[in-house]
């Protein structure tokens, strides 16, 4: 027959966490209170947590801070967002001044036709004869261009 | 630039503003933390600086859209345990829901259960070490399911019911899992285990 004590031990760690049904954390219990050496064995048990809290690995902080920020420059997301308003601002400005550039600039004065020089010409027909002027030929390209004929 | 008596959500908002120095600031406080839950859980430096560093990159995406800002480290905890289990679940398929294997050491061998001392043989190299290394190599030695409830309940003190709920196992084996380990933990740090003023 197994020393009592075993058992109840074997069931100390499970005792512990209350993972026990009632009737068997009762028992244990009732060991333990007449038991010295099961509650000695029950103190150590419980000591393991508070023994885990003891655990300061070292850490390796600069190789992971440094890793951190590589890998947020790689992403840009460490430009800091302030730059980004900037960035954007100075990029709405210029598009800004580029519209208004382009919606001020000055309007080419509209091609002449054959009808804008209509007049010109007529008076050009009817003073000339009485004149010694040259003879000036005007001639209207297909353009609109006026060209000095004279020769 | 004063920002080291500024509370977290205070840098949170300059961290927003992309003031680098802000986001250091919050990195110094929580990265020694975030670092030890993933090696606990992952029990491997590489993976837990790759993961920590993740973790942060993580944290200043999302500081903008963070709820509740004094709860920085609640969310780098819940962001850490999530990377971490699923680079073990990736990693080595490892099934958190898988029936409770016996606990093994890295090497495959069973880890004795008797509450018997060992008398030192297993224990050889444990002996002499500082309790922090000791816990360290003790957690070595424990199976990833059972390393990652000792680290989650015991180490940051989150409820069972929670911890069943991150690994998607029920309660009862949350606690079933605790109670191995602690066993284990037991035996492998036995020589730091004697409760003082008190003697075999
Ligand atoms: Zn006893």
């Amino acid at each position: 027959m197994k020393h009592p004590c075993e058992t109840i031990q074997k069931q100390l760690a499970d005792y512990l966490e209350q993972n026990l049904e009632p009737t068997a954390a009762q028992a244990v219990e009732a060991h333990l209170e007449a038991c010295e050496a099961c509650r000695a064995e029950c103190h150590r048990l419980a000591r393991v947590p508070e023994l885990l809290q003891h655990w300061a690995p070292p850490v390796p902080t600069e190789a992971i801070w440094q890793g951190v920020q590589v890998r947020l420059h790689q992403k840009r997301l460490f430009m800091p967002r302030k730059v980004y308003a900037l960035i954007g601002s100075a990029a709405a400005v210029l598009a800004l001044v580029a519209f208004w550039q382009w919606w001020s600039r000055p309007t080419p004065p509209p091609a002449l036709t054959q009808m804008d020089m209509e007049p010109f010409y007529r008076a050009h027909l009817d003073w000339a004869p009485h004149t010694e002027a040259v003879n000036l030929h005007l001639s209207l390209s297909s353009g609109g261009e006026v060209n000095d004929g004279a020769r | 630039m004063f920002v080291y008596g500024l509370t977290d959500s205070e840098l949170i908002a300059r961290a927003c503003e992309g003031e680098e120095r802000a986001f250091e600031v919050l990195f110094q406080r929580y990265h020694a933390a975030v670092y030890r839950l993933l090696l606990g859980i992952t029990n491997n430096h590489d993976d837990a600086q790759e993961l920590t560093q993740e973790v942060f990159l993580r944290a200043y995406q999302e500081l903008p859209r963070l709820q509740n800002r004094e709860n920085l480290g609640a969310w780098l905890r819940r962001t850490a345990t999530n990377l971490a289990i699923d680079k073990l679940r990736r990693n080595k398929r490892v099934r958190f829901d898988s029936l409770d294997a016996p606990l093994t050491t890295e090497t495959g061998e069973e880890v004795e259960w008797q509450i018997e001392d060992p008398a030192g043989d297993v224990l050889a190299a444990v002996q002499s070490s500082e309790l922090s290394e000791a816990v360290q190599r003790a957690l070595g030695q424990l199976s990833e399911i059972h390393r990652s409830v000792v680290v989650l309940h015991y180490m940051e003190g989150l409820p069972v019911e929670e911890v069943a709920q991150m690994l998607g196992i029920p309660v009862g084996t949350v606690k079933s899992r605790l109670a191995r380990a602690r066993l284990a933990l037991r035996i492998l740090l036995k020589d730091f285990v004697e409760v003082e003023g008190e003697n075999e």
